[in-house]
């Protein structure tokens, strides 16, 4: 997984990044090589960093040291350079962040039309098919306080398709939702990752990592503590930092 | 004492006009001032040290000096320093300023109230912050800020009558002149209290009817 030709960019490329809160050392030395197509899980206890970690590529958070590089462009504080990367970029986030006085259909259409300068009718239809993608076609015309939080979390994955994004973050996608409707949203990216997308989540749905998984990435205290096929990271775990973290998920 | 309709009959026409001056610079510097208000608000959420410390000042020096203190000001203490208006105009100037000290502090708590997410998601898709801005954060402020949007503009149509004093030939204008005519204070200073009233009364029902407008995802969830 790691040994990619040469000659393609790495989806991401993250090496010695470091970042601070104030005093707080919140990421530490993190190096971590993303190659197109690849699907990464990154777990760990809360305020490990994992958000953090993936707020850092898309630019939600400014990193202090080290360097991320997306598609062979690096991220500085190059405005318009932030904006092309975070247009390459999807993240689905834990609350999904719809917008709440659009419907569906516009919240899908809104960044096609401004930051791709596609026409409505072009938009629309892009959106439309996304929905059905996510298979919330029917919701279109409605305003996301209408739906459930699993419709609203799928409508969210439309709107960030719809910017035809080589790279998806999710950010604990499935937290916030009832258990019963976790599964819909996780099928949702299930069919996405099998689609080729190159996806980096964080989440605590390690059935999901199982699944899907190329390598899971484990996190504690700012580090990256292993990384591993889901194979070897939910049998063979190297660390006791993992053995002890896996115990206490599965309890 | 009696109440002479006769004599408001007699002078509808100075309370018509004044009546109109009144809305008409309403009309103008409430709207100017909103617009001034959210770029003073912009200004002070993300313009930085200094342009963010101008703009907290702004909001101080017009929200803590009484408004009639600031009409004189602007009336008669500007001149001294060169700067001469017309009573219409320092009319516009200061209901225009006074107006923005406030709507800034009401967009301000608004735009603040907005959940990060938002401007998150937006930034996400690779939205620039003006966009985010127009699309995402002020179409969502314009819900939070009518109501007390509302209040603003009733206050600064009764606090209109205060530009009679430096003689711009508004609705309170117009009653003294009246009174000063014929003598009757209590038919003309009821009628302009009634004039008011049915004219704050009507602003508060557009407003409420536009509230209703502005938020269609909000009525389409009660519907449902």
């Amino acid at each position: 997984m790691n040994d990619m030709p040469e000659t393609e960019p790495a989806a991401v490329e993250i090496t010695g990044l470091n970042k601070w809160y104030g005093d707080y050392h919140a990421l530490r030395d993190i190096q971590l090589s993303v190659a197109p197509g690849e699907r990464i899980v990154i777990c760990g206890p809360s305020g490990s960093g994992k958000s953090s970690l993936i707020r850092c590529i898309n630019r939600l958070e400014r990193h202090d040291k080290g360097s991320i590089t997306v598609e062979g462009l690096e991220l500085t504080d190059d405005k318009k350079r932030i904006r092309t990367i975070r247009r390459e970029i999807g993240m689905v986030f834990q609350h999904f962040n719809l917008f709440p006085h659009m419907t569906i259909l516009e919240n899908c259409m809104l960044a096609p039309m401004s930051a791709r300068k596609l026409t409505r009718p072009k938009a629309e239809e892009l959106a439309r098919r996304f929905l059905g993608r996510v298979h919330i076609p029917e919701q279109a015309d409605k305003y996301p306080g209408q739906l459930s939080g699993g419709q609203q979390q799928r409508a969210a994955i439309a709107r960030a398709l719809c910017m035809s994004p080589r790279i998806m973050l999710f950010d604990e996608p499935t937290s916030a939702l009832d258990p019963e409707i976790i599964k819909e949203v996780l099928d949702t990216m299930i069919e996405l990752a099998n689609d080729g997308m190159t996806m980096l989540c964080v989440t605590h749905e390690m059935g999901f990592a199982r699944q899907i998984a190329d390598r899971v990435v484990f996190m504690d205290h700012g580090r990256i503590v292993e990384t591993a096929p889901p194979g070897d990271f939910f049998t063979n775990p190297r660390q006791d930092r993992t053995r002890l973290f896996l115990r206490q998920l599965l309890h | 004492m009696q109440f002479d309709l006769a004599i408001i009959l007699d002078n509808w026409q100075s309370l018509a006009a004044g009546l109109a001056r009144t809305i008409g610079i309403c009309a103008i510097s409430l709207p100017v001032g909103f617009l001034l208000g959210v770029a003073i608000a912009l200004l002070r959420m993300h313009g930085g040290r200094l342009l963010g410390a101008f703009a907290g000042a702004y909001v101080e020096l017009f929200r803590n000096i009484p408004f009639l203190i600031q009409v004189f000001l602007l009336f008669f203490v500007a001149p001294a320093y060169g700067l001469r208006l017309s009573p219409l105009m320092a009319a516009f100037v200061a209901m225009s300023a006074y107006t923005s000290a406030y709507a800034a502090e009401i967009m301000r708590g608004a735009l603040l109230s907005i959940p990060a997410g938002q401007t998150e998601a937006g930034y996400a898709l690779g939205l620039g912050y003006p966009t985010i801005l127009r699309r995402v954060l002020l179409p969502q402020v314009l819900g939070y800020i009518l109501p007390t949007s509302t209040n603003l503009t009733i206050s600064l149509v009764k606090e209109s009558a205060i530009l009679s004093t430096i003689t711009v030939p508004e609705l309170t204008y117009a009653a003294q002149n009246i009174v000063g005519r014929t003598y009757s204070p209590v038919e003309v200073f009821t009628a302009i209290a009634l004039i008011y009233w049915g004219l704050t009364a009507l602003i508060s029902a557009l407003t409420k009817r536009l509230e209703i407008r502005l938020q269609p995802h909000l009525i389409s969830r009660r519907d449902n």
